[in-house]
């Protein structure tokens, strides 16, 4: 099992440098000069000179790649080409921040896809199945922002129980000392439990979205494949032996969980991307909204970071995901822990385990 | 003789988007104390769709519409779904078609049995594992424990198959119900697979139900069979009455197009030609006679 885990790490490593290579690709990809970005359209050709040699820019494409690469691995992403201020640094102050309202939202979306998903599936082409139909085409066809704006003008211009788009923390409220840059993780170090609530509080809104625009396409998943394996000999069998409905629904479960997991991962790669939007409406101070920002102005190494950034909290979602799965299922397990020894047992009839 | 199970007048039908199709149209027949009945007919005859209604696990669209069915004194079709889970597994044993489509592959077999009897409200301890061992080995599988520890894939397709009867026959139902217990498996194991399953039914006092589309399993197995076709049942009888003298057209067709192999070496001439110039020369059912029955 261990060599299994350690070929998959060097996978991941890899895949990272690869990464690590597109990211690179993508100063040349985009359209433009970094230095004419910077300085404006009227920019003399001494100064961009300047720029270029300032940028490492007019370096051989070895030199520039090598280079990139190396202190990419150390950990340094470079200077955001506008404020100045380190890219690593910025990221790890904002990446807190988008997880105070990604992760629960992502739980919430698991909590009311799994639920509502099962319960149209055991309700097929009843009632609730039908609404439940209704409301997912609705849900899925409304980009994250108009969500947000509407749960805005419902809780806050109507109803006035949540608190204004204004950010993470409101003026009045003390910002906690600096230990670590990240407001939400120095609240709690200093102990400073009213703003750490207040911070929730403000995420409940981003929350919900989160959630809601999760749910919907998850509970359309769980739905379609509980749908089939409700249909399936295995469950028939299950249920003629009489099992209860809580272990046959077990039964349902443990067969489609691999593909529930795989989605959930693709969900939490989307769910970055889409930190972007909802950000911009609630003004949070997150990866999602900086990252915008700097996609807009053409900041490169703003955008390589946050390219980095997602692209690696993918990766390990799916190198987690693709051995989990691997060692959950019984069947790709024994082949994956005794690798080649296994295959040469099997050949003889006699072998059970 | 004490009947098992009484099915009368029963009526099925499916709910499509084209309209509804009538399955059953009014299948009537008992099994016995002790017996084992076969059910044979060609696919989308019904055979299917009648086990499926005694177990109430006909799927949606499909509707049991009409019709009584009597289980030791119960009328199954009125029993709520809580009571008639309790019959499925405990008084009904059911056999699935393919064991590998039937099992949990990534649940140990010992867990399932724990499962079934844990359903049932049978305490889970040594001694109800040392029973599932037995009957593991009494269906025939080799070393139970290891088989009792490991997982459906790990298993061939006899062996699968006789873990799923043992899981069948697990809380000693009067009544097991074999939806073609053995198509899925080598020509070479499915005799060995029914001789199980007579041993373990019969021998002990139960009624079997087996679906089938292989006469000679009918032929060699059972005491009763039911003719089915479009969703009738077109004759039924005492194995050695209807395959003897069968008196529906249909029965005979059906018989008809067995293929014998003894039958086939008589037609071979001796001196010319091949056997291509064979004539079969059983008698084929007149036409008239056979669309008369799809008639009626």
């Amino acid at each position: 099992m261990i060599r299994y885990i350690i070929s998959r790490l060097l996978l991941a490593a890899l895949l990272l440098c690869g990464l690590i290579t597109l990211s690179f690709g993508l100063v040349s990809l985009l359209p433009g000069d970094p230095a004419v970005a910077l300085l404006g359209e009227y920019a003399t050709p001494a100064d961009v000179a300047r720029i270029h040699a300032e940028l490492g820019l007019d370096l051989p494409f070895w030199d520039r790649y090598l280079g990139y690469m190396s202190r990419t691995l150390s950990g340094d992403l470079g200077h955001s080409l506008f404020t100045g201020s380190s890219v690593s640094s910025e990221i790890l102050t904002r990446l807190p921040n988008t997880l105070v309202y990604l992760v629960p939202g992502l739980v919430l979306a698991l909590i009311i896809g799994m639920a509502s998903g099962t319960f149209a599936a055991y309700r097929y082409r009843r009632f609730a199945d039908k609404a439940f139909t209704f409301w997912i085409s609705i849900l899925m066809a409304m980009p994250e922002f108009v969500l947000a704006l509407v749960l805005l003008f419902v809780f806050y211009q109507q109803l006035r129980i949540a608190p204004a788009p204004i950010g993470m923390l409101s003026s009045t409220q003390i910002t906690p000392p600096h230990v670590t840059g990240s407001i939400p993780v120095d609240a709690i170090i200093a102990g400073q439990w009213g703003t750490f609530s207040s911070i929730l509080g403000r995420a409940v809104l981003p929350i919900v979205t989160m959630g809601l625009f999760f749910a919907a396409p998850f509970g359309k998943t769980v739905r379609s494949g509980l749908l089939q394996v409700l249909q399936s000999p295995q469950i028939e069998f299950a249920r003629a032996c009489g099992l209860r409905p809580a272990q046959v629904f077990r039964y349902a479960l443990s067969d489609i969980r691999g593909s529930l997991m795989t989605y959930l991962v693709l969900l939490f790669a989307a769910s970055l991307s889409g930190a972007a939007i909802v950000e911009s409406v609630f003004s949070w101070p997150g990866v999602g909204g900086w990252s915008l920002d700097g996609v807009l102005k053409g900041d490169v190494p703003v955008i390589q970071g946050f390219v980095l950034i997602m692209g690696s909290t993918s990766l390990l979602g799916y190198v987690l995901l693709d051995a989990l799965i691997t060692l959950l299922d019984p069947r790709t397990r024994s082949k994956a822990v005794a690798g080649r020894r296994q295959k040469r047992l099997a050949e003889t009839p006699a072998a059970i385990s | 003789m004490n009947k098992t199970l009484q099915v009368r007048e029963l009526e099925a039908e499916f709910h499509t988007p084209r309209g509804v199709v009538r399955a059953l149209h009014g299948v009537s027949f008992e099994v016995q104390d002790n017996e084992i009945v076969g059910i044979v007919g060609e696919s989308g005859s019904g055979k299917s769709t009648v086990v499926r209604s005694i177990t109430k696990l006909l799927m949606p669209p499909g509707k049991v519409s009409a019709g009584n069915i009597d289980f030791s004194g119960r009328s199954l079709l009125d029993l709520p779904e809580r009571e008639m889970r309790r019959i499925r597994g405990k008084e009904i044993g059911f056999i699935a078609q393919n064991p590998f489509s039937a099992l949990n592959p990534v649940t140990r077999i010992e867990k399932q049995f724990a499962h079934i009897a844990k359903a049932h409200g049978v305490k889970v301890d040594a001694s109800e594992r040392s029973r599932a061992l037995q009957l593991l080995e009494s269906t025939g599988v080799r070393d139970p424990e290891r088989v009792m520890r490991g997982y459906a894939h790990e298993l061939s397709g006899g062996m699968a198959q006789r873990v799923v009867i043992a899981m069948a026959l697990y809380l000693n139902p009067q009544l097991v119900i074999a939806d073609e217990p053995t198509t899925a498996l080598d020509l070479t194991v499915q005799r060995q697979v029914l001789d199980t399953l007579r041993r373990l039914t019969v021998g002990s006092g139960r009624s079997m139900l087996i679906v089938t589309h292989d006469l000679g399993v009918v032929a060699s197995y059972c005491n009763r069979v039911l003719v089915m076709y479009r969703g009738n049942i077109v004759e039924q009888g005492l194995v050695d009455d209807v395959f003897v003298r069968p008196q529906h057209p249909y029965t005979i067709s059906l018989l008809n197009s067995v293929v014998r192999p003894e039958d086939e070496m008589q037609y071979v001439p001796e001196s010319a030609g091949g056997p291509d110039s064979a004539e079969p020369e059983t008698p084929d059912p007149s036409e008239a006679q056979l669309s008369e029955a799809r008639r009626s």
